[in-house]
């Protein structure tokens, strides 16, 4: 216990040194700022931002890239409150009763209410993350190819049951992106895969045109297509600061909410939307009129909130400690700590406390931060709704394009990312998600590799997946979790979440 | 649902679900060229892994699900159409690739302008004053953001 607040003292004075400071503060804004745009999620936020990362320190890249995620996760709200327009799957839950509010002239209290459970919710989950993640990174270190290989195949069978829609899709997507992630010359034999004899493609696909192309330019053409460049009229916002009414039937599902977040974020494949989705069920379980949802429950806002931050956040466990991203957002944090020549993984703690610690304890300057912020800009998010889609996607399409160009300075990336654009909407046409692929072509070299040198080294013996221990449970964890997808039950249940 | 009511025989003839059928052809496709693409390279053995190994191992995987996707568009209802927009899908493309090949010839400025002008046949197109408002604020703050801030070494002007 002692180690953890020394731990986070250390962190928090990384984090508070000035430069830091304006990091994080650029990052939350640039992330609201962003976020709040409809149509765009955290993981298009994140994606889009990414370039403006790349000239920082490493520290102050990740605390700002962290902003982003947080700002992008907040500002998402807003327009899920505000509009009804989630810009992502963890903020449809919000959507329900957050706008039923707003159109009952409340608009301001479940803005507040989303802010005040998400502050609660991300100052909670940061210290978990400080308890849970050392211990982790412990065990992490005892791990041999072969546990690393039952892990990700975890990671990734989790995401394939938290994916929409079709399982055999989903499964088909982190296929693609294990195969994308082949792309250029092999390490170990010098074999070129996959490059058409293009040089640009001999040191492998690059991360930035991929994610720009898939969830970029493909959201602009989708939403182009399901709304036809029409505006859209937000909910005016009165009165902000909820009663005390409000407060005593918020604050329990805000802490029930945290609970749940905390834990199933940790899970592989876990994090914001799964949280949410469980947190409105239990809510509508416990509450004592259950016919109130869907209605402008404030217990519908302040739960699943409360769960989708801790859920996000409590999704930095697995990636700090393990290195193995659960959801496309820390796909995207892995593929920006490898441009800043950071290697996640359990090393990290040992060998780079102040970046971190300083990441860690950021997050908790940053969501007091995200409040302060928020509260008193909310009129000046609403008025950025009201910009027309038509001056938007223009001002994203050359945000895009010049990021993607600044990476190398090389305009192959900006043809490489059209290409993906295409390819994403495409596959939206097709009914696959792009988030499992985007896992798969993080994860593919290390699975690779890994797999290789776990069957050298037990030279072709598949059985050594299960008769060492750690790697025997972890293969149980993934039968159990395929054996579940596999069930009736399971699959309709699974079906009528996603639908409600 | 109309279809259910009709007789089995053109049930089963038409097209169950033109989505799934889709997605099968493309999964498959794309697992067939990555296996005909790999067709040179050396496997090894699971002991001894070589460059081919995993490609192959992860592209008969894919061509697994992509057939499994195919038998069920054949045989599962599905979405009817496939619509396809195709005003915005290539708009934004053909703005992306002619951004591409002007910025290193033309410079950001008119790179942009062509960007954002073809770009914008994508959706509503902009009346001239706002589009020209929107131009020059976007080049101003592109150059701004990562010429002077990043110290990116962008051409500017032709």
């Amino acid at each position: 216990m002692m180690d953890v607040l020394a731990n986070l003292w250390l962190g928090l004075g990384v984090s508070v040194e000035p430069m830091n400071l304006v990091y994080c503060f650029l990052g939350a804004l640039i992330g609201t700022l962003i976020g709040v745009l409809p149509g765009l999620g955290p993981t298009a936020t994140v994606a889009l931002l990414l370039p403006i990362t790349f000239y920082l320190p490493p520290v102050g890249a990740l605390i700002m890239l962290a902003g982003i995620f947080y700002g992008a996760q907040y500002g998402g709200s807003t327009t899920a409150i505000l509009v009804k327009l989630p810009g992502e799957s963890s903020s449809v839950m919000t959507c329900l009763d957050g706008n039923a509010m707003a159109r009952q002239g409340r608009g301001g209290v479940a803005l507040a209410t989303a802010a005040l459970s998400s502050l609660f919710a991300g100052c909670v989950t940061t210290l978990v993350i400080a308890l849970a993640g050392p211990p982790l990174a412990g065990m992490a270190l005892a791990f041999g190819p072969s546990e690393y290989v039952a892990l990700m195949l975890v990671g990734l069978i989790g995401a394939v049951t938290l994916a929409h829609g079709s399982v055999v899709k989903a499964v088909a997507m982190i296929l693609v992106g294990l195969l994308l992630s082949m792309v250029g010359t092999d390490v170990n034999s010098g074999q070129m895969r996959f490059t058409f004899d293009i040089p640009q493609l001999y040191d492998g696909l690059d991360f930035v045109p991929l994610a720009m192309g898939l969830f970029g330019l493909a959201d602009i053409i989708i939403n182009l297509e399901e709304t036809e460049g029409r505006g859209i009229d937000p909910s005016p916002v009165h009165r902000l600061w909820p009663s005390l009414q409000d407060f005593k039937d918020a604050w329990p599902a805000a802490v029930r909410g945290t609970a749940l977040g905390a834990l199933l974020g940790i899970l592989p494949g876990g994090g914001a939307t799964l949280s949410a989705f469980s947190s409105y069920a239990l809510e509508k379980k416990v509450a004592r009129d259950p016919s109130a949802f869907g209605k402008g429950a404030i217990q519908g806002v302040a739960g699943p909130e409360a769960a989708n931050n801790a859920g996000a956040q409590a999704s930095f466990i697995p990636m700090l400690s393990l290195g193995i991203p659960s959801n496309a957002v820390m796909a995207l944090m892995v593929g920006a700590m490898m441009i800043h020549g950071i290697t996640p993984g359990p090393q990290i703690m040992t060998k780079q406390p102040d970046l971190f610690w300083g990441m860690i304890a950021s997050m908790l300057v940053g969501n007091v931060m995200l409040v302060v912020l928020n509260l008193p800009l909310i009129g000046l998010w609403v008025r950025l709704l009201r910009v027309p889609y038509a001056y938007l996607f223009p001002a994203i399409l050359v945000f895009c394009c010049i990021g993607t160009y600044s990476l190398k300075n090389d305009v192959f990336d900006v043809l490489l990312m059209a290409g993906f654009g295409v390819f994403g909407y495409v596959l939206k046409k097709l009914d696959c998600e792009p988030a499992p692929l985007l896992l798969g072509f993080v994860l593919g070299p290390l699975l690779e590799e890994n797999l290789s040198r776990a069957m050298l080294l037990s030279q072709g013996d598949l059985t050594v997946f299960v008769t060492r221990p750690i790697s025997a449970g972890l293969m149980v964890v993934a039968a159990g979790l395929l054996a579940l997808i596999l069930l009736p039950a399971f699959r309709r249940q699974r079906e009528v979440a996603f639908k409600e | 649902m109309t279809h259910t009511l009709r007789s089995p025989r053109s049930a089963a003839s038409r097209l169950r679900s033109p989505q799934d059928l889709a997605a099968g052809l493309l999964l498959s496709a794309l697992a067939l060229g990555g296996l005909w693409l790999a067709r040179g390279w050396e496997a090894g053995s699971l002991a001894m892994m070589q460059a081919g190994f995993f490609p192959r191992l992860v592209c008969y995987l894919l061509l697994a699900a992509g057939l499994a996707t195919l038998v069920r568009g054949l045989t599962a209802e599905g979405p009817a159409t496939l619509a396809w927009a195709w005003r915005p899908s290539v708009a934004i493309t053909i703005a992306v690739i002619v951004f591409a090949a002007l910025l290193d010839r033309l410079g950001l400025v008119l790179a942009i302008l062509a960007l954002i002008g073809i770009g914008g046949l994508a959706g509503r197109p902009l009346r001239p004053g706002p589009f020209t408002a929107l131009w020059a604020t976007l080049a101003t703050s592109c150059i701004a953001i990562f010429s002077w801030g990043l110290g990116l070494p962008l051409q500017i002007w032709p």
